[in-house]
Order: structure tokens, then sequence, then C-alpha cells
């Protein structure tokens, strides 16, 4: 029952259950027991990927507190374990995770907020755009316009909420006033994440700006993005939006 | 000495200076200010991924320093398959950055594709060591180049181990080729652990093999009056392990050496100050002005 496999699957089961080693696996003691061995395994696998989780999500952090913070992340940790040798891809299901614990439920914002701070992680190592394609456009004739597809930068990600998302998030990261307060129903947030360069931007986006880029992004042709950008904000200039875009490189490609 | 001809004139082989960790809060400070240092180190995983800030910086510095990579999750001895995602951003990186040397740990992380992240003890047994013999091979012919193994810190022996940690790194050699990474603080560590001496496992390291040392600070706790040194890497270097490292270095010969630094972090001259005196060390031992 030694086996190079069953060792590595009892010491699994061990550091995650908060059982004991002894009787799973035969340790040499010598002077400290086994228990008091495998537990610095066990708090370092915990400091390692609560540390981690914290440097995903700062604003959550700040938002419910770092004890709090700590307490989710022992329970995220045993119920999501990490199916990857990278680190950097550890707490994609954070956002649901913490916002339907019932100690948040008073921060109905909480799992944006997190969503948000995921997108930024995912942006950060998205691959770098392709060359830009988009000089050729001055030659499309106007008449094959309708038809035009566009690529987003591979590091952009599109998100919406009904809350004033932006003013939530900076809340957290700048040393605001702490008396501030942030009406909540201050309206709905459309938000562009994207990293052209090293940085990564937020940039509030209009209802039809919004709605237009991930009608571009699903792949949809220029006609029905107009047309369900316009549906929704009537007064979009829709050719100075797509323009603006792309100079500003969130489009780097078109096809037919 | 034949062995120290072989470690200075294998290919890719860089002078035997002693470089430092690149970690993020030091970008800035390593872009701007280009520290004396032999090399720099940086943990692969960090650098997996398509694009970025990180590996725009690994580029910038790239240009000017020799470059280790140093891996933290390839599982080396899982049962598990090895993650073939991590083998391919893995050897995408070895062709961005050109390193060299490419490094990972005896230890495992993973099990029925659940990973730790934590670099977990092996049971030292001929089942082990034909695994991770196969392991090692595999991610050579991968590669396409020379993998060296790095003997981990531990803080557990099983009953069922039946061959001692520098004997199974030695056998690795022979079956697979590939090089050692020696942490001579991480041998310091295990040595009060489990209470065997230091000084008997250098003897018994292959010399000859040893492409890079690693020196790291460590943390000491006291369980039931029983010293209990725990792998920290947030402070400078013990007195002992600088006893240690002079003896490696007269037996094995001058090695290029990294010291390792992970939380708790100096300011960067401190760093370069730590890697200065493992420089002095060397230079007392051996003439490297060429």
């Amino acid at each position: 029952m030694t086996s190079l496999l069953n060792t590595q699957r009892a010491f699994a089961a061990a550091l995650q259950n908060d059982a004991g080693i002894t009787n799973r696996v035969p340790v040499r003691a010598h002077g400290i027991t086994a228990e008091q061995r495998f537990r610095v395994y066990r708090n370092n696998v915990i400091a390692a990927y609560t540390a981690t989780l914290s440097a995903t999500y700062p604003a959550v952090q700040a938002l419910v507190g770092e004890d709090f913070f700590d307490y989710a992340a022992r329970q995220y940790i045993r119920k999501h374990p990490s199916l990857s040798g990278d680190m950097n891809d550890y707490g994609d299901r954070v956002p649901h995770f913490i916002s339907g614990m019932v100690q948040t439920r008073h921060l109905p914002y909480l799992e944006d907020v997190a969503r948000l701070e995921w997108a930024m992680q995912e942006v950060a190592r998205a691959n770098e755009s392709a060359p830009f394609n988009t000089h050729g456009l001055t030659e499309v004739p106007p008449a094959r316009y309708p038809e035009l597809r566009f690529n987003l930068h591979p590091a952009a990600r599109l998100m919406v909420s009904p809350f004033p998302l932006l003013a939530i998030w900076r809340m957290q990261h700048t040393d605001a006033d702490a008396t501030a307060t942030i009406n909540l129903d201050a309206g709905e947030t459309r938000l562009l994440v994207i990293r052209r360069h090293h940085e990564i931007e937020l940039e509030p986006l209009s209802r039809g700006e919004y709605e237009m880029l991930s009608a571009l992004a699903a792949g949809d042709p220029f006609a029905a993005a107009a047309e369900s950008a316009l549906a929704l904000e009537p007064e979009f200039e829709i050719t100075v939006g797509i323009r603006d875009h792309v100079a500003r490189r969130t489009i780097v490609n078109f096809y037919f | 000495m034949q062995h120290l001809t072989q470690t200075r004139d294998a290919p890719g082989a860089i002078p035997a200076r002693t470089g430092v960790g690149l970690r993020a809060p030091h970008y800035e400070a390593v872009l701007g200010t280009r520290p004396r240092v032999g090399f720099l180190e940086v943990h692969s995983e960090n650098f997996f991924g398509d694009g970025g800030h990180a590996l725009d910086v690994l580029a910038q510095v790239r240009r000017d320093y020799p470059l280790s990579l140093h891996g933290v999750g390839l599982s080396l001895g899982s049962v598990d398959p090895l993650a073939e995602d991590h083998l391919r951003q893995l050897q995408a990186l070895c062709y961005r950055a050109e390193p060299f040397i490419v490094s990972d740990h005896l230890a495992w992380s993973s099990v029925d594709r659940q990973f730790f992240n934590d670099l977990l003890p092996l049971p030292y047994t001929t089942e082990a060591l034909d695994h991770v013999s196969a392991r090692i091979r595999q991610v050579q012919d991968r590669l396409g180049r020379q993998f060296a193994i790095e003997n981990p810190s531990s803080y557990l022996e099983y009953a069922h181990s039946t061959i001692a940690e520098p004997d199974f790194l030695r056998e690795l050699v022979l079956r697979t080729g590939c090089a050692l990474l020696l942490d001579v603080n991480n041998v310091y560590v295990s040595a009060i652990n489990h209470g065997f001496d230091p000084y008997h496992y250098l003897d018994a390291v292959p010399a000859g093999h040893v492409a890079e040392i690693h020196l790291a600070g460590h943390t000491r706790r006291e369980i039931d009056g029983l010293p209990f040194l725990i792998d920290t890497h947030d402070q400078p270097v013990a007195d002992a392990v600088w006893d240690l490292y002079n003896y490696a270095i007269r037996r094995l010969g001058p090695v290029p050496t990294l010291i390792e630094w992970d939380s708790a972090l100096p300011r960067l001259p401190t760093l370069v100050h730590e890697a200065r005196r493992a420089d002095c060390l060397q230079e007392n031992l051996y003439d490297l002005a060429a």
C-alpha cells in the first residue's frame, strides 16, 4: 500500500480533509511528531493559495475585510482545488463563490467587483495583439460596410453591472475619503477592461458603445452591431464610435 | 580537477558569478540601475502567458544578463501525466528567453489532476526513481536540452524510503544525464529537520554535475525544545549555510550561485550585497578573472 500513487493519494487526502497523516502514510518521526511535520505542508499550501487570491482580489478583500477574506479563502480552497500547476489560473470561481456566502448578502455588488478583478487578471496576461491590420479599412468600398466584421484586442473584456462599479472599485484602490459615500442607485456601469500596452485600463462605455463592441466581439457584422447599438441608444454616433475604437486599437483587425 | 573544466566548458555555461532572483517588486530597480550581478533567475511560471508587462521586462533584462529559468510547478514526481500545457508554455518561454539553465524540483504537487502548488516530498524508493527518471527524460526530450533538478527542503521523511537523497539525485544524473541544482540551504534545513550530517550529504553529491547553487534564508523554530527549520526565503543566508556553501564550492569547484529571496523582500542593494559575499568566497578559492 506504499506505492508512489498510494503515498501521494494519502498525502493529498490528509491535506484536503484537515485530517492527520498518521495511519495514512508511514512517516519517520524522530523527535518531532509526524503531525507536527505534516502541518508545515498544510500551512504552506493554505498560505500560498490565500496569498494568490488576495493578490488577484484586492478590492474584494478591502470590501469584506482581511479576516473574513482569509476565512472565505479557506472555504474556497477546500471547495475548489487547483487544477493547474500555474497559480495565475487559480481563483476563477471566486465571484460566484464569495457572493453566495450568507455573510456577504449585504454587499449586492460584491460579485461584480470580483468579476471585474478576474477580468483584470485575465487581460494582464492575455496575448499581445497581432500586428494591427486596420489600415486597409479606408479602401473598403462603402457599399461593403454592412458586411464588415471586426476583431477586438485579445486583451479586451467587456462587462456590465447594475451598480456604479467603477466608483466602488476606485474607492477600494485609492486613499479615498473614508466618509465618501457611493449612491448604489447611481445607475448601471458598462466597462471595457483592456491592456493595450502594459497598463490595464478601465474605460466606461455608453449603452450604445457597449452594445456595438459586444456584438462585434460576438462576430456580428457591422450592420447588425449598429442596429442593436442604435436600438438601445438612438443618439449614439456609430461611425464616430467605430473610428474611435479603431484609432485607439480596441479594434485590431477587420474581415468579411 | 577535471570536473572544473567540464563545468566551465559545458555548452551554454556561464562564468561562476553570483546572480539574484528577479521578482516583480524589483523590476523597476533592476531596469533602472542594472546591478552588477552574474545572472538573473526567474520563476518560469510567472512568465507563462502570451504577453504582458512581465514578458516585456524579461526581454529587456535578457539583453544584459544571462538568465536562469527556475520552475516550481512541473510536478516531476507526480504519477499524473506531465501537464501538456505546462510543458508547452515552458518550451515557448525557453525559446523566448534562451536561458543558460532550466530547472525544477525533486518533488510532486499534484495527484489525480488536483494541484497543491507546493513542493511535496517524494518517497525515495526504486519505484520513484524509475518514475522520476522517465519524467526527466520526457522533459529533456520535449525541451531538446538538459534539465536541472533541485534538491528540496523537507519536513518529513517516509518510513518506506530506501535510498538516501543524494544517492537518489546521483542516480537520476546517471540515468538521464540531467544536471543538478544544489540548494545548500535546503540541504541544511533538511539536515536539521531529519538529523543527518549536511557535510556528508555534500560529500555524496556527484561533483561535475552541479550546474547551479542556490542560497537562501530560512526560519528557525523550536518544537518541544528541538530545532525545526522552515525554508522561508525571507531573510539573509544563515552563517551555518555560508559555512556549508564554502565547503560545497571547495568540493565542487566554482559554480554559478543564486541568492534566492521570495518574501519580505529587501531593497535590491541588499540582495546584490549578499551576492557579492558569495562572489568573494569563490574568488578566495579560485582565480575567476578569466
